[in-house]
């Protein structure tokens, strides 16, 4: 997975081509507002990204403990409404915590760390290759059947139609 | 834009009492440089003559996507005129002033015809051309690879166009050198780790093909640099990567292009049999699909490397360009050919 540019790299290229290239061209005052609006909107898309997950399973664990802890300063309350406190503890807030999710910066880190990795051993192997060792063929081999779907992977998510923009 | 022309194209032609600036507009889709339509009105005494023109402009050095000359494709286009009978456009001027037009441009004739090379495929209007037009393309790059090189790069500018140490003085030489370029170019466009790219690379080293005469290439010969007309090629465009190389490479662009750009030149000619077969009946090259693969490989490098490199730039926010960062998208797609070409084993269940 091509990490760079991150979402939040896209974005401000749009944000940029839509104030220089698009805004000076738009006439009508309803439409320079939607290009206000759709730049608003782009903004709150990047600031989510990158923290959405981490967020959520943040807020996650939060809410389990917090019925958890809601149950519990009721004490022996009776009644339809604190059983059902209690019995929504014991069920939604009864779950284990979920496994923290590491930052979008220590992920993206060490997946570039990684993929570095698998040039640099691409390297060594062609050097291999190139002195007749037999062995790195297959070593080659093995190292593509973790880029083959990778790259199938990234084809999926890169592309957008057929063809290019603005080229008849 | 229009005054500069104006002042510009007065200079040039002293004799004329008064040029006038009609129709002028941006025409979309040119990733490399900046392309302007106009027509040049000049009026000499009674006599007022329209001339459909073409500003080709540099884009901003570190937005440029491909590092040309505009006074070494002006020359070109003459050289190509005057020693075979491909159809190109006249070069009228080059400006190497870059304060006239804000960089440095030439001024070219606008060829009538149609640039739209979908409109010929899938159902398109004009695909009854399509077999036309793609036989076409295929005499013309035939015509091209077997005119002697020393009449179309006589001052050996086009043997080393972007000055990286490309020596032509055989095959192997240029193989070599071409090779050594492409890798230590990968720190250049790597804006992130691209195994796909650096193994095509180290592949296209360890696996050279048989050797075939250095041509003159078109350097980006692809569905989007011809104009067409009632069935025939009425120029082939965009000579800025021309260079000095091997013919497959020519190709092997065209192939990947086919592809990226979902046309269907290759597939379109039925004279002896296919495109390939016709080419090697005009040329004698007898090149084998697997060189066309390989070929499109390489010369997918010697394009993406200045042009990734230019993404990498945008990246680094040396500039901010969309254009750069749109062509990621087509950059990421032309991986899927080294993919192709490196036979990479396609996933199983379990594959990691």
């Amino acid at each position: 997975m091509l990490t760079t540019p991150s979402i939040a790299d896209v974005i401000e290229g749009i944000q940029i081509s839509l104030a220089r290239d698009i805004m000076p061209e738009v006439k009508s005052q309803n439409a320079q507002t939607c290009v206000v609006m759709i730049q608003a909107l782009l903004q709150t898309i990047a600031q989510r990204v990158p923290v959405e997950q981490q967020m959520m399973v943040a807020e996650m664990n939060q809410m389990t403990a917090t019925l958890r802890d809601v149950s519990a300063l009721l004490g022996a309350s009776a009644g339809d409404a604190a059983e059902s406190i209690r019995s929504r503890a014991k069920t939604l807030g009864g779950g284990e915590d979920v496994p923290a999710i590491p930052s979008y910066e220590e992920v993206n880190g060490t997946h570039r760390k990684l993929s570095q990795g698998i040039v640099d051993t691409l390297e060594d192997l062609d050097t291999l290759l190139r002195s007749g060792n037999a062995e790195a063929e297959g070593a080659l081999t093995r190292l593509r059947q973790h880029i083959a779907p990778r790259t199938l992977q990234e084809f999926g998510v890169y592309t957008v139609g057929a063809g290019m923009a603005g080229r008849g | 834009m229009e005054i500069q022309l104006q002042e510009f194209l007065a200079r040039q032609w002293p004799d004329a009492d008064l040029i006038e600036i009609e129709e002028f507009a941006i025409i979309a889709g040119g990733y490399s440089r900046e392309t302007y339509r106009f027509n040049a009105c000049i009026s000499r005494g009674e006599i007022r003559q329209t001339m459909p023109m073409i500003l080709r402009k540099d884009p901003p050095a570190a937005a440029a996507i491909l590092d040309s000359s505009r006074q070494m494709e002006h020359d070109l286009l003459h050289r190509v005129k005057e020693h075979t009978d491909i159809p190109v456009s006249h070069s009228h001027f080059v400006e190497n002033d870059p304060v006239t037009f804000g960089e440095k441009a030439m001024l070219i004739e606008r060829v009538h015809g149609s640039g739209e090379p979908s409109l010929l495929f899938h159902g398109g209007a004009n695909e009854s051309q399509a077999e036309s037009v793609a036989t076409q393309l295929c005499e013309l790059m035939a015509k091209l690879h077997t005119t002697d090189v020393s009449k179309l790069n006589p001052t050996g500018e086009l043997s080393d166009p972007r000055n990286e140490g490309i020596d032509v003085s055989s095959w192997s030489n240029y193989m070599d050198s071409t090779f050594r370029y492409y890798l230590r170019s990968y720190e250049r466009m790597a804006f992130a780790p691209l195994p796909v790219f650096y193994d095509g690379f180290l592949t296209l080293r360890r696996n050279r093909p048989r050797e075939l005469p250095l041509v003159l290439c078109h350097g980006d010969f692809n569905p989007s640099n011809f104009l067409y007309e009632n069935g025939n090629v009425t120029a082939l465009i965009d000579w800025e990567n021309s260079h000095v190389g091997d013919p497959r490479e020519d190709l092997g662009w065209l192939a990947l292009m086919d592809f990226l750009t979902n046309t269907n030149i290759l597939g379109s000619v039925k004279e002896d049999g296919g495109f390939l077969q016709h080419y090697n009946k005009l040329t004698g090259f007898g090149v084998t699909p697997e060189e066309v693969n390989y070929f499109s490989m390489f010369s997918g490098a010697n394009i993406g490397i200045p042009v990734i490199s230019a993404v990498k730039r945008r990246l680094s926010k040396e500039h901010d360009g969309l254009m750069t960062l749109y062509i990621l998208l087509p950059a990421i797609q032309s991986e899927m050919v080294f993919f192709q070409c490196l036979g990479y084993p396609m996933p199983t269940a379990g594959d990691a």
